[in-house]
């Protein structure tokens, strides 16, 4: 009786409500990754100038491959956890570690940038807090009423996702719709009837950067794709995610590409790019209000969009860091403290407020800097680029240790591979490419960003002392791995999200398995049973 | 293991068909109207070309999807209609 009670608290523990539907799913990763466009726009431009589209499709390519192998690796493995989850389960705890840390502090920036991105835009009906500053002893030119803004938004935001992934989710989806509709008035009215391909021919010709600012303009141009995460994160909680997860996932991959080019080739056909790099803050409205016939309503409107899209953003932040850190948790790679759900909504709560807070502190530190959106942004390059490296090799090794679990959806570009045993791996040459991208990001992040240089490996360096006091401290392997029956949480993950028919298929597969290997296979017993 | 089809073929036409037949149609007259006018005004940049044959990529297969599913739902409609 008291063993069923454990069973059942336990499961009520780890479980989170799977509410997510196809248009939620879609929406979830388009809130985040959609929004970067706004607050990246006005950096990229200001460093890859008249080059910048191609700073963007550079970018773009990398960010491609990236959204293939997560939309195999999340429909394959729907669970929270995303990057750190296929590291875990491909290279060992310490690589989940390492991932997960990537994309913790990926995430947490996410909130703080977004939000202040967001009121920034919010600022644009406000000149009087926009404009606002003080100098306090060594602090010159602060803006504490900008900071303070940001910090309530990111406060309601915590009690939103405190109360639900369903209320969230539709905040979400509204707000996307919302946002989908207005960014496609602007590039169609705009190619249609303002934007000059001979003013972007004189820009691309006589307004080059040079080298250094190129690569420093495309490693910040990967910050405008960053997110499709999300969906990952967002798999454990969405209905039949293996069915899901591939469709809204490579129509987001798409769509976000297709906008973050329009809107980069648009600015520049229409503006010159210097104006544009002197409204970083709102990039997307300048552009906006100079379109002809729209212009005048499209300016605030577009203000509008910004601070909803860039607030949906840093919700979408919120919600992948607590799923990514609740997940963690649960394979004993972070505190069992993370790991509480709300009796009552089951959301992770500790997660929630631990990383809200760590956004508002952020959020307070960026402000004491100069520029606090591009110290945010130097910043959120060095976690994705680390994380999603680690993602790459996890999807290449999971396909020799784990040819069984069903795939509904492979990256394309295979090829086969006769192993000694006479089974075929089918190797994932995107992968290889993929990897070989995302690595050569992180270099030229490193050697380009001044901040995140210094801030991403004090970043890891804090947290892998954190790890080996947390697992010394609980009496667990510090290089090595707990023991995991992965075969039997497969199984589960499948069963959980209602994917019958791929745990009929994960099962079948095991059993050949096992027959081909001459040894009894738990998985007929099962079935006999 | 071969990976199964994504999407069922569809029983009925919703306000979504139509929605993806429109985002072909736009995707495809703003893809032609960059492509021109670049090549009006005389200068051909990379960015415009590739962001013109992108859109109409995207049209082209937003349509494209959009017929063969309208097929599917015609064989299943005939079907019904044969059996029923």
């Amino acid at each position: 009786m008291a063993i069923a009670a454990e069973q059942k608290e336990t499961i009520e523990k780890l479980e989170l409500r799977r509410e997510v539907t196809v248009w939620g799913s879609f929406m979830w990763g388009y809130a985040d990754v959609g929004a970067d466009i706004y607050a990246a726009l006005g950096i990229v431009i200001a460093s890859a100038m008249g080059w910048s589209p191609l700073a963007f499709a550079i970018a773009g390519v990398i960010y491609v491959m990236i959204g293939l192998a997560f939309t195999e690796l999340a429909s394959s493995y729907p669970v929270a956890g995303g990057g750190h989850y296929y590291s875990l389960r491909g290279l060992g705890d310490i690589w989940g570690f390492i991932a997960g840390i990537g994309l913790i502090l990926d995430y947490t920036i996410d909130i703080a940038l977004f939000a202040v991105a967001s009121t920034g835009y919010i600022n644009f009906f406000i000149p009087f807090i926009r404009d606002f500053k003080i100098t306090i002893g060594p602090l010159v030119n602060i803006n504490p009423l900008w900071a303070l803004e940001a910090v309530i938004a990111i406060a309601m935001l915590a009690i939103l996702n405190l109360r639900g992934v369903k209320e969230s989710s539709r905040f979400n989806e509204v707000l996307g719709a919302f946002d989908l509709v207005i960014e496609s008035s602007i590039i169609i009215t705009g190619f249609l009837f303002a934007w000059r391909p001979e003013f972007l021919a004189w820009q691309w010709k006589f307004q080059a950067p040079t080298l250094s600012q190129f690569l420093y303009g495309s490693s910040l141009a990967i910050i405008s794709f960053v997110g499709l995460e999300s969906i990952s994160q967002a798999a454990q909680e969405t209905r039949r995610p293996a069915t899901i997860i591939p469709r809204t996932s490579l129509t987001l991959i798409f769509t976000v590409l297709i906008y973050a080019l329009s809107f980069s080739t648009l600015s520049l056909g229409i503006l010159p790019w210097q104006l544009i790099a002197t409204r970083e803050g709102d990039p997307i409205a300048t552009l906006a209000s100079n379109i002809p016939y729209i212009g005048m309503l499209a300016g605030p409107l577009t203000a509008l969009l910004g601070a909803t899209i860039l607030l949906t953003s840093a919700n979408s932040g919120i919600m992948g860091v607590s799923r990514l850190i609740f997940s963690m948790s649960h394979f004993h790679l972070a505190s069992e403290w993370f790991n509480k759900v709300h009796r009552k909504y089951r959301t992770p709560i500790n997660a929630i407020i631990g990383f809200s807070l760590v956004g508002i502190l952020l959020t307070i530190f960026s402000f004491l800097t100069p520029r606090a959106l591009d110290t945010l942004g130097n910043l959120y390059a060095i976690g994705a680029s680390m994380g999603y490296t680690l993602v790459f090799i996890s999807l290449i090794r999971l396909r020799f240790v784990d040819p069984y679990s069903p795939r509904p959806y492979h990256v394309p570009g295979n090829i086969k591979w006769k192993r000694k045993d006479g089974t075929i791996v089918q190797v994932p040459v995107i992968g290889f490419l993929g990897f070989l991208g995302v690595f050569s990001l992180f270099i030229v992040v490193l050697a380009t960003h001044d901040i995140g240089r210094i801030f991403g490996p004090i970043w890891i360096v804090a947290c892998l002392i954190y790890y080996i006091v947390y697992r010394k401290r609980n009496k667990l392997p510090v290089f090595g791995s707990v023991p995991h029956d992965w075969e039997k949480e497969q199984v589960q993950v499948l069963t959980s999200a209602e994917e019958y028919e791929l745990v009929e298929q994960y099962k079948q597969a095991l059993i050949h398995r096992d027959r081909e290997r001459g040894i009894k296979s738990r998985w007929a017993e099962e079935e006999i049973e | 293991m071969k990976p199964r089809k994504l999407v069922p073929p569809p029983e009925t036409v919703t306000w979504q068909d139509g929605y993806r037949f429109v985002l072909g149609v736009l995707s495809l007259v703003l893809g032609f109207a960059i492509l021109i006018r670049s090549i009006l005004a005389g200068i051909i940049t990379p960015p415009s070309i590739l962001l013109g044959v992108l859109f109409i990529a995207f049209g082209v297969y937003r349509l494209y999807v959009g017929v063969v599913r309208y097929q599917q739902y015609r064989a299943i409609h005939q079907k019904s209609h044969k059996n029923g």
